[in-house]
C-alpha cells in the first residue's frame, strides 16, 4: 500500500526531524503506484456535492470512509507524534475553476494534525488551488498540488487555512484530494 | 464646481436618481454612465498609470493598488481626489442616495490582470457608508470577466461589466450587500479607482 521507502525507520525518522522544525512535511510518491490508481479509480466513481457559501467557500466535497487508508495514516500520525490522535473528520473535497475557500474567523484549525492525500495528476501550479495555512496573517505551510503526495501538518487553534482561488490556467481540470483531521 | 467635473446630465436627475438608488435591487446602488467630464477623465487615466501600482495577494484577492491617492504628489490626480472629498460632491451625494457620508474618503487605484480577482464581501467595517467604483478600462465586454457583480443571499443577480467613465455607487450594508469583481479571463486591464465615503 505504501511506498515501502516510507515504513523505514530511518525515513520516519528523518520525518519526525523535519516535523520537529517545520511543523509540516509533503512526502512524495507516498502510495505504491497500483494502489494509488485504485484509489483514484474508487474516489473518482463518488458522488460529491456543491457547497456554496460565496463569503466563506465553493467547491464539491462527500465523505471519505476508506477504513484501510484512516487506519493506516492514523498510525503513522501516532509514529510521527509520539502520541495518540482521533479522528474529527474526513473528507473528499474536488476544486475546480471558479473554486476556494475563504479564511473565517469562525473556522480554525484543531490542536492535532492535518493530512492531505492529493489524487490529481498534470495540475498546472498557474492555476492555484493550493492550500495555504495561516498564522498571524503570515503562511507558515504551503500545500502545492503534487499527484500521490501526502501532507502532513501539525496544526493548532491559532492557525487557519485556504484553498486559493481556482482560475481559468485549470482549463477542465480538478484538484481533487482527501482531507483527514486529526486532534490530540 | 459640479458643473467642472460631472456631466451636467446628471445635475438636474437628482430626485429621479435618489428613487432608482432606493428602489433596486439586491440592495441599493446607482450605475452611472459617462457620468464625469470625459475629457478630464481621459487625463486622470493618463496619470493614475504613472502611480505606483504594488501586486496584493490574499485569500479575498488578487490584484494590483496604488497608496492611497489622498498622498499622491501629481496635480491631476490631486484636483480629482480634493473633488471627490469636497462638501459640494458629497451633499451631492446624498441628494442622490440620502446616506450621510461626510468623513473622509479612501480612494485607490487597481488594475486587474488576466486571472486577477476580488471574492465576495460586503465591505464590513464600521464607517464605511457608501462604496465607489469608477471604471477606467475601455473595451471590455462580458466574456473577459472583470464585472462588479451583486448577491442576492448565495446568487449573482446583477453583472456590471466594465466600462469607462462609469461611476457605480452602493450602500455598504454588514451581512448583506455582498460584491465581487469577477475573475479577469483576457489579456486586457481592467483599471479603476475605488474606495469608501465614511461617516
Amino acid at each position: 500500500m505504501i511506498n515501502k521507502v516510507y515504513a523505514q525507520k530511518i525515513s520516519l525518522e528523518q520525518i519526525k526531524k523535519v516535523l520537529d522544525n517545520k511543523n509540516s512535511i509533503q512526502l512524495q510518491c507516498f502510495f505504491e503506484e497500483e494502489y494509488f490508481n485504485k484509489l483514484k479509480d474508487r474516489i473518482n466513481k463518488i458522488i460529491l456535492k456543491k457547497e456554496f457559501i460565496p463569503q466563506l467557500y465553493s467547491y464539491s466535497s462527500a465523505d471519505f470512509k476508506d477504513k484501510d487508508i484512516i487506519s493506516t495514516i492514523n498510525n503513522l500520525i501516532s509514529y510521527l507524534f509520539n502520541k495518540s490522535s482521533k479522528l474529527s473528520s474526513s473528507r473528499i473535497f474536488s476544486f475546480q475553476h471558479r473554486d476556494y475557500t475563504l479564511l473565517s474567523d469562525s473556522i480554525r484549525q484543531d490542536d492535532g494534525v492535518k493530512v492531505i492525500i492529493e489524487l490529481t495528476d498534470n495540475w498546472n501550479d498557474e492555476a492555484n488551488g493550493y492550500t495555504s495555512f495561516v498564522k498571524d496573517k503570515k503562511e507558515v505551510a504551503r500545500i502545492n498540488v503534487i499527484n500521490n503526495s501526502v501532507s502532513i501538518i501539525r496544526t493548532n487553534n491559532d492557525m487557519r487555512s485556504f484553498v486559493k482561488y481556482v482560475n481559468y490556467k485549470s482549463k477542465d481540470k480538478k484538484r481533487i484530494f482527501i482531507e483527514l483531521t486529526y486532534h490530540f | 464646481m459640479l458643473n467642472k467635473f460631472i456631466n451636467t446630465n446628471y445635475l438636474d436627475n437628482t430626485e429621479n436618481l435618489r428613487k432608482q438608488f432606493k428602489n433596486i435591487k439586491p440592495f441599493p446602488h446607482l450605475v452611472l454612465k459617462d457620468f464625469f467630464n470625459r475629457e478630464f477623465i481621459k487625463k486622470f487615466k493618463v496619470e493614475l498609470k504613472k502611480e505606483i501600482f504594488h501586486r496584493l495577494d490574499s485569500d479575498l484577492y488578487s490584484f494590483s493598488q496604488t497608496d492611497d491617492l489622498v498622498n499622491s504628489k501629481n496635480s491631476v490626480i490631486k484636483d480629482f481626489y480634493n473633488f471627490l472629498t469636497s462638501k459640494e460632491f458629497k451633499d451631492y451625494l446624498f441628494k442622490i442616495t440620502n446616506v450621510k457620508a461626510e468623513g473622509k474618503i479612501d480612494c485607490s487605484g487597481f488594475i486587474y490582470s488576466s486571472t486577477d480577482y476580488l471574492l465576495p464581501h460586503d465591505d464590513r467595517l464600521e464607517s464605511r457608508r457608501l462604496a465607489y467604483v469608477l471604471n477606467l478600462s475601455e473595451n471590455f465586454v462580458k466574456s473577459d470577466g472583470g464585472s462588479l457583480d451583486l448577491f442576492d443571499r448565495n446568487n449573482i443577480v446583477k453583472s456590471i461589466v466594465p466600462s469607462f467613465n462609469t461611476l457605480t455607487i452602493f450602500r455598504v450594508e454588514i451581512n448583506k450587500t455582498f460584491h465581487q469583481v469577477s475573475e479577469v479571463l483576457t489579456n486586457k486591464e481592467r483599471l479603476s479607482i475605488a474606495g469608501w465615503f465614511n461617516d
